[in-house]
């Protein structure tokens, strides 16, 4: 392997890792801080079966 | 000099594919933000842009109101009171809060068995087979549960104990304890329904202990303040151990003890049978021991005062109203059932032909051997819904030792709580607001709930859950909740013989949210005086000199079912103003005697039981009384957790008369979260209080020189103006919830409150008048009020504040650069800042509360109230749109929609006929520091007050 090719690996190695201990820093410290990932509501849709009010009605 | 050549990999070449790399992986680890999809294919009906509303109702403990849920596209985003249903139009405090709940992010996504991860056909087979295994071994299951209040829920546990003979049904309220009204009611009537109490006939009340005022009973309000005007004027006298709000707005208050509540009921009794009302035969003998005077002289108090009020009772008649607590004890009760039967109030104050059906609660005797019967082994399996015993059941052991011994154990509800923790399946819960349900609150009139969205999680409505064990044991079929309510209503509900097919009668019922229909015909219940004699011979004696615990839920996070609800953490207790937590409240005596001042910690021993916590030092107390929140002290939930002291455990031993409560001094402090903490007025007429009896001299309206070299200012089209009638404002905080809802208005949390950064736009101002012992408590909702000089306008150094050509003081966010000199130089203290990106701290469900018409403030910008200019210009195309000119009461802010005592009013100052015109040049009518010129648009007018003396002393 040239030189060249080493330092490229090794440039693309630390910055990989460099990612990946940010990513985890990140994650240790959302535990520790009790943060946790929230699930997004499923969908949001009006109900099914509801009767709404129109809304000049209840203006009026 | 030459670059470097050849095969080596330069610096600059090194670093950059090390930051490529980097930025390739921390790329490929971007979180998914979702995407954005088109509203092409949009359900039927909906119309972007424009809010949808939909009639429903909210439970609380043993309190129902309806209410009105505005949606946008699809998300509920405000909840109002319905103005349909009868007994005041508005939301109570937390149910206004409730829209927090639905998108709390804390909310269990899907069904859990052993603390993993389940799907619901898995949950509900295991729950199934366990009950089938239970009625094949003959073995009882407990089902323990909040209210019911439901007409078909109840049905369906009917159907459920049927198809389940072994079932075990208790309904369990903590705040309520063993509920002793209802058991006062049972002894001294034979029948436990609870009468309505009617305000608004009421020209004299009395109250004993109870917050008839608190924004968790609209109605009440609504009632009482239809009674505080000119034109009418009732009197409330209240004798209360701690200060409410109710005592805040008494026109006499008495710091007394909650213990001597009955001992005070039965003299009076006594005293009225002076007066010429005879005492029911027998009870002459049995009241003989309870004389005013010496009531006077024990607990400190002008006897003159409690002959006045026995006078006024008389006077009164049929019009006064008499309350307690309901934490007060039978005997309590049993006294004003009494007082209301001798004043003839039976039938016109106290409404007993409109009571809703009798909601039995379990006492703390059933509650002890159902437990006791689950440590020894007795029961199959214990499903939990709407009822948190491992929270909140005073007896901390027994619970553990019923959970020990209890094989099988079913969570139904909405988060992962405390006595899920224990369960081994836990199912969850919908919302009320994707639920539907209905509600008996009184005899003549039903609510209906009905969802305003369609669920959020893979959850279930804790009645289809039990829907599926019922279709599992083999009884009933029906699809879901929804279908079996329809059917009871078709069966039970619509009028028998009704030419209106079921549908159109069921959607009209849905639309509306109310149904009202002839209450059935009873006989007028009658007082058993024997029963009555028999409480009284257990009045409580005079305690030992010493303490006595009352304990309550708190205004704003209630039981502490809501705890994990940041808009009922942040707002402040209406009295101490403490947000964030509770303390215990001392009188200043005690606390002069015992070296304590607000913050300080100090132990709490009742009996056996102690806890540590702060201390708030209430002008008012009663001497020899402590009182604090329950609802705090929650060991779960990213709100509630750690917030304040659990106080449950101090339930029973507060109940006993005969426990010793000790508090003592630790040494130690703790920074409470107070959003006030300067109480006193210092002479200036901020807050401006009269007497009825001389209301309308025109003593009242001070004249101020408000010269000025400023042009005068031209409003073409609109001018907009508010007027708050102090008289008839409870201070209960309901329009503070509101606008923070309306207004996307953060909450902060309470490490920022202790620094002063709270967020509301509005809040409700408290000052004390007067001796600490029992002072006047005034109250006075203050914001924005859109001078017309405004002095934050003049010093903006980019023009961010500005004033419109309707007198509106506006705020153009995006030039604000944040510079705070606005902030400094209103005299009202009601712009805020932000000091944070509240926004982008905010949860991705809880951004779904957000409303559109709003924008959201970010970082370093001032904020404040805009007297809802959405809702203005909502109104103003709304009427262009219609073709016609604006009218008044078109625009309605959130606050003054919200507002139960109708003490808010907002419209046009051009128009001289509109109500806030008129209100405005009402002889009560004033402006707070008026003095300084700067002329604001909001009119106050004086608070009344009816003391027996007519205010002589002031």
């Amino acid at each position: 392997m040239s030189r060249r090719g080493f330092l490229k690996g090794l440039a693309c190695l630390w910055g990989g890792l460099g990612a990946a201990a940010a990513g985890v820093w990140g994650g240790l410290r959302d535990a520790a801080l009790g943060r946790r990932p929230v699930e997004p509501p499923r969908r949001l849709e009006p109900p099914q079966h509801s009767v709404k009010r129109g809304w000049e009605e209840d203006r009026g | 000099m030459a670059e470097p050549t050849g095969p080596e990999l330069s610096r600059r070449e090194f670093l950059g594919v090390l930051g490529a790399s980097a930025g390739l992986a921390a790329g490929c680890s971007r979180p998914d933000r979702g995407e954005l999809v088109p509203f092409t294919r949009r359900p039927d009906g909906a119309r972007p842009g424009t809010a949808d509303f939909y009639a429903s109702a909210c439970q609380e403990g043993r309190n129902v109101c309806g209410v009105l849920v505005r949606t946008r596209e699809g998300r509920p985003i405000h909840v109002q009171g319905n103005d349909r249903q009868p007994f005041g139009a508005k939301a109570s405090l937390r149910a206004i809060a409730g829209l927090m709940d639905l998108y709390d992010p804390d909310r269990l996504p899907q069904p859990f068995t052993g603390g993993m991860a389940s799907s619901w056909p898995a949950a509900e087979e295991s729950l199934v087979s366990v009950l089938l295994e239970a009625r094949a071994g003959g073995k009882p299951v407990l089902l323990l549960t909040g209210a019911l209040l439901s007409p078909t829920r109840r049905a369906l546990l009917k159907d459920l104990q049927k198809a389940l003979p072994g079932l075990v049904h208790a309904a369990w309220e903590p705040a309520l304890g063993g509920d002793p009204e209802s058991a006062a009611l049972l002894a001294c009537f034979g029948d436990a329904r609870r009468p309505r109490l009617r305000l608004d006939r009421a020209k004299l009340i009395l109250a004993l202990d109870a917050d008839l005022l608190s924004g968790a009973r609209p109605e009440e309000i609504a009632g009482f303040a239809a009674n505080r005007g000119e034109r009418a004027m009732n009197r409330l006298y209240a004798f209360e151990g701690g200060m409410s709000l109710t005592g805040a707005n008494a026109d006499h208050r008495v710091p007394w003890r909650p213990s001597r509540a009955a001992a005070l009921g039965f003299a009076l009794a006594r005293a009225l049978g002076r007066r010429g009302i005879p005492l029911p035969a027998g009870l002459e003998t049995a009241l003989a021991g309870f004389e005013l005077g010496a009531l006077a002289r024990e607990q400190g108090v002008d006897p003159a005062l409690l002959e006045s009020l026995a006078d006024d009772l008389r006077q009164a008649g049929s019009s006064a109203l008499v309350a307690a607590g309901p934490g007060l004890p039978p005997q309590a009760h049993a006294a004003v059932f009494l007082l209301n039967a001798m004043l003839g109030a039976q039938g016109h104050t106290v409404d007993a032909a409109a009571a809703a059906p009798a909601e039995p609660l379990a006492g703390r005797e059933e509650l002890d051997r159902l437990l006791r019967d689950a440590a020894r082994g007795k029961f199959a399996a214990a499903l939990f819904w709407q009822a948190n015993p491992a929270y909140a059941f005073p007896d901390a052991a027994l619970w553990k030792a019923a959970a020990a011994g209890l094989p099988y154990k079913v969570r139904i509800g909405m988060h992962a709580d405390e006595t899920a923790r224990d369960c081994h399946l836990v199912l969850p819960e919908h919302h009320w607001l994707e639920s539907f349900n209905d509600f008996e609150p009184a005899a003549d009139f039903l609510l209906l709930q009905q969802p305003a969205v369609s669920p959020l999680y893979d959850t279930r409505q804790g009645e289809d859950v039990l829907l599926a064990a019922l279709r599992g044991l083999g009884g009933a079929d029906p699809a879901d909740y929804r279908h079996y309510l329809m059917e009871r209503w078709r069966r039970e509900v619509q009028p028998a013989g009704s030419l209106v097919p079921f549908e159109r009668f069921w959607s009209a019922a849905l639309h509306e949210g109310v149904l009202r229909r002839e209450p059935v015909a009873r006989p007028p219940r009658r007082l058993d005086p024997a029963a009555v004699a028999r409480l009284a011979g257990q009045a409580a004696p005079l305690r030992a000199p010493g303490f006595e615990l009352a304990l309550g839920p708190a205004d704003g996070v209630g039981d502490g079912r809501q705890a994990n609800n940041g808009w009922l953490q942040e707002l402040p207790d209406p009295i101490t103003k403490l947000s964030w937590g509770n303390a215990v409240s001392v009188s200043p005596t005690d606390a002069s005697r015992l070296g304590l001042v607000d913050g300080d910690l100090a132990r709490l021993t009742v009996g056996k039981t102690a806890a540590v916590l702060p201390v708030v030092v209430q002008p008012g107390q009663a001497v020899g009384v402590l009182s604090a929140a329950l609802g705090y002290g929650r060991a779960v939930g990213t709100v509630a957790g750690g917030v304040g002291t659990d106080l449950y455990p101090f339930a029973d031993a507060a109940a006993d008369a005969g426990t010793a409560v000790k508090l003592e001094k630790t040494g130690r402090r703790e920074a409470l979260a107070f959003v006030q903490r300067h109480h006193k007025m210092e002479g200036r007429d901020i807050v401006r209080s009269l007497p009825w009896a001389a209301h309308g001299a025109g003593s009242e309206s001070k004249q101020h020189d408000l010269s000025t070299l400023y042009p005068p200012q031209e409003f073409p089209k609109h001018k907009w103006a508010m007027a708050v009638d102090l008289s008839r404002c409870v201070g209960c905080q309901s329009c503070v919830l509101a606008c923070q809802s309306e207004n996307n208005v953060p909450t902060v949390g309470a490490a920022r409150v202790l620094r002063g950064r709270e967020m509301h736009w509005l809040r409700v101002d408290r000052y004390y008048e007067g001796d600490e012992r029992s002072p006047r408590v005034l109250l006075q909702p203050m914001f924005c009020q859109q001078c017309d000089h405004a002095p934050c306008e003049t010093v903006c150094p980019v023009a961010a504040t500005n004033h419109s050509d309707e007198g509106l003081n506006q705020m153009a966010y995006n030039r604000c650069v944040g510079t705070r000199y606005c902030a400094n130089n209103c005299p009202y203290k009601v712009r805020r800042f932000n000091f944070f990106e509240f926004t982008a701290a905010t949860p991705e469900s809880r951004r779904l509360a957000f409303n559109p018409e709003v924008t959201v403030r970010p970082r370093g910008v001032m904020e404040k109230c805009t007297f809802c200019v959405q809702r203005i210009q909502e109104a103003k195309s709304a009427a262009k749109a219609a073709g016609r000119e604006l009218r008044d009461g078109d625009i309605e802010p959130a606050c003054a929609a919200a507002c139960p005592a109708g003490a808010i009013v907002f419209g046009d100052r051009r128009d001289p006929e509109s109500r806030v015109s008129r209100l405005a040049r009402s002889a009560r009518g004033y402006r707070v520091l008026e003095e300084l010129g700067v002329r604001p648009a909001v009119t106050y007018l004086a608070d009344l007050r009816n003391p027996a003396d007519g205010g002589k002393d002031g």
